[in-house]
């Protein structure tokens, strides 16, 4: 656990399984993540409640990819648990894990599509490979999940024929195929011009505003953070565990720790 | 398409008549689990619909809804519009609202790209092929060009690479390719062992299988079976490598600091290939004329010391010469083709792979035409 008075302005983690109503989508209990021997974070404890866009931030280095790597199950946690609707999810085997993670999609940082396939065929091969749908019917739903992140007409382009910026939205695209509850994005504004990153944020709140879906977004980009996220993890390199959770904004305007004011002020002391 | 879909849009779509035009009652569960219900197919079906100036959707008897239900209402508003349609879906649940919003919001790109065009016919095709083919040699010029100039660096030691980089691709392509060396070569003698005796046993002349053997496989064989390995093994490592350097901006990197990347990238590989190649050649020789050995001892009267005695006067220094001499070539020509499809890749994981696959095409071509060269230029010299 983290020390108590290490984690301002947050609320104790809650219990990953409550007795009444859905349990939250996400709750991390005492994880620590490591390579081997070293430790990249340890002792983390948040919960993510639905409806959240939950940030996790925190300097370079500090291991943000590495921890949200342990949520969408593409690295296990070198101790503590997991928790995805109430599941543990590094108890389970492979296919288990396949089965907890089946409502929710991952946009990794460089958008990772596929590059040998148009954007129709990246989120027509999702869609038909856990649907009926016949080729003609995934591209059709292809298409309207491209409409959704402005790319209405890119149906027929390869990965390397749009920008870094559309790439990152196709990949949002691609995440949306199965209409997951969960969105995990690894960094989505890095590399994106304001007007890019401004867009993605807009699209992100508007999903979560119409599907009802919870987002778990790595970032340290303010703005973005400042913008979308309603709940956050802050990480810190130096102590290597979280040093606060809460409502971004709230943070920056009355932490009590003076490296989360001073993240959240772009170095400027809070 | 499957039948579920076609079947069953009447038990989830309903017209009825209003004041000012249709009311359209969406009914059940909209999933795509469900399959997706085609817009044109209820407008056209339903005799209430096809009318009506004004519709009005109505959400409110919908159980659960996903992309589906999302799908079906983007197409709808889009045939409606076309077709001079008021559509009305303030009555929708709010999020399938937001969604139809956000899917509208952006408009089609125009003059978008559309799939199963027209295949390009033959004359177009063979006039693309052309030009991609004259521009390929104008780029394969201007690589060899900038090769020579970096080669004429090192002769007069101001290339700039690391003299580090030669060892380490050495022992990559050198020592690390000795197993295969080893069975292609041992394999070739063998073979040509067999199809010598074959044939010289008609005349009693098996004694001379080791002279062919051993004149073909340091004249010819050795030289190219090892060119042709390495291609495969070694040219397309090269390419592979370059590439990924191609698409990590590491070659672009090399240019914003005006280091000619051919010298720090090819100049290693290239010295290290012309050195490894004839070394490697040699081995196979030696190797092969033991495959030989091995044939010729199992079907036929040669002892193996009339053998080894019969080899040793057959393949002189010359011969030996001119083989290894071959080998350098054919390093030049595996490091320059892996090199170039590399350094010339596209971006992406596929234009990677392509590059691999066309490093090697061209170095085993290349070898060929150049094995027959060589050989016709001997003639020509005597040698």
């Amino acid at each position: 656990m983290a020390e108590a008075g290490m984690v301002q302005g947050t609320q104790t983690p809650p219990s990953p399984a409550p007795t009444t109503g859905a349990p939250p989508p996400i709750v991390v209990q005492d994880v620590t993540m490591a390579y081997g021997s070293f430790v990249v974070q340890r002792d983390l404890n948040f919960t993510v409640e639905k409806g959240d866009i939950f940030i996790i931030m925190g300097g370079s280095g500090c291991g943000k990819s590495t921890v949200i790597r342990a949520l969408f199950g593409m690295q296990p946690p070198a101790k503590g648990r997991v928790f995805v609707n109430g599941e543990s999810l590094w108890e389970e085997d492979e296919d288990g894990r396949q089965r907890v993670l089946r409502n929710s999609g991952v946009v990794f940082q460089s958008g990772g599509m596929w590059s040998t396939m148009t954007l129709a065929e990246n989120i027509g091969l999702v869609l038909e490979a856990y649907t009926d749908l016949t080729p003609a019917e995934a591209r059709d739903v292809a298409r309207l999940k491209l409409a959704l992140v402005g790319l209405s007409g890119f149906e027929d382009y390869y990965p390397s024929e749009i920008s870094g910026g559309m790439q990152r939205r196709a990949g949002v695209a691609r995440a949306l195929s199965l209409d997951p509850e969960i969105l995990f994005l690894d960094e989505p504004s890095a590399g994106l011009d304001p007007i890019s990153s401004r867009l993605l944020d807009d699209l992100i709140i508007e999903l979560r505003d119409s599907l009802g879906a919870t987002f778990v977004v790595v970032t340290h980009e303010l703005p973005s953070i400042f913008t979308i996220g309603n709940n956050s993890v802050v990480l810190d390199p130096a102590t290597k565990t979280q040093i606060a959770t809460g409502d971004p904004k709230w943070l920056r305007d009355h932490s009590e720790n003076p490296s989360v004011r001073e993240f959240l002020n772009r170095g400027e002391k809070g | 398409m499957p039948a579920h879909v076609t079947t069953s849009w009447r038990d989830r779509v309903e017209a009825q008549p209003s004041d000012d035009g249709c009311l359209l009652k969406l009914k059940g569960v909209w999933k795509l689990s469900d399959g997706l219900i085609s817009p044109s197919e209820v407008l056209s079906g339903d005799p209430v619909l096809k009318g009506a100036g004004h519709v009005t959707v109505d959400g409110t008897e919908i159980e659960s809804w996903d992309s589906a239900l999302v799908c079906f209402l983007v197409d709808f508003k889009k045939a409606g519009d076309a077709a001079g349609r008021r559509i009305d879906f303030s009555a929708l649940p709010d999020g399938a609202q937001r969604l139809v919003k956000l899917a509208l919001a952006v408009p089609e790109r125009e003059g978008a790209k559309q799939s199963g065009g027209t295949s390009a016919g033959f004359v177009e095709t063979l006039g693309k092929q052309t030009l991609e083919a004259w521009k390929g040699a104008g780029e394969m010029m201007g690589f060899l060009g900038e090769t020579v100039i970096a080669l004429g660096q090192v002769l007069r030691g101001k290339a700039r690479f690391r003299k580090s980089d030669i060892l380490l691709v050495f022992d990559e392509c050198g020592p690390k390719a000795l197993p295969i060396v080893t069975l292609i070569s041992f394999l070739v003698g063998m073979i040509l062992a067999f199809v010598g005796l074959v044939q010289l046993e008609q005349f009693g002349a098996d004694i001379y299988v080791a002279n062919l053997v051993a004149i073909a496989m340091v004249r010819e064989m050795g030289g190219m079976m090892t060119g042709i390995i390495m291609a495969g093994r070694t040219g397309a490592a090269f390419a592979a490598q370059l590439g990924t350097m191609q698409v990590n901006d590491e070659i672009a990197a090399f240019r914003t600091f005006s280091i000619p990347p051919i010298g720090f990238l090819v100049l290693p590989r290239m010295l290290a290939l012309i050195i490894a190649v004839p070394l490697l050649t040699c081995y196979a020789n030696v190797v092969g004329m033991l495959g030989g050995s091995a044939v010729t001892g199992a079907m036929s009267d040669v002892s193996l010391l009339q053998y080894y005695v019969q080899t040793v006067g057959s393949a002189d220094l010359v011969d030996w010469a001119s083989g290894l001499f071959k080998a350098s070539v054919y390093g030049v020509i595996i490091a320059v083709a892996g090199c170039m499809r590399g350094i010339q890749s596209g971006k992406n994981a596929a234009a990677v792979g392509q590059a691999a696959t066309s490093a090697v095409v061209l170095a085993i071509v290349m070898i060929i035409l150049a094995e027959a060269v060589l050989t016709i230029l001997y003639q020509i010299m005597g040698i």
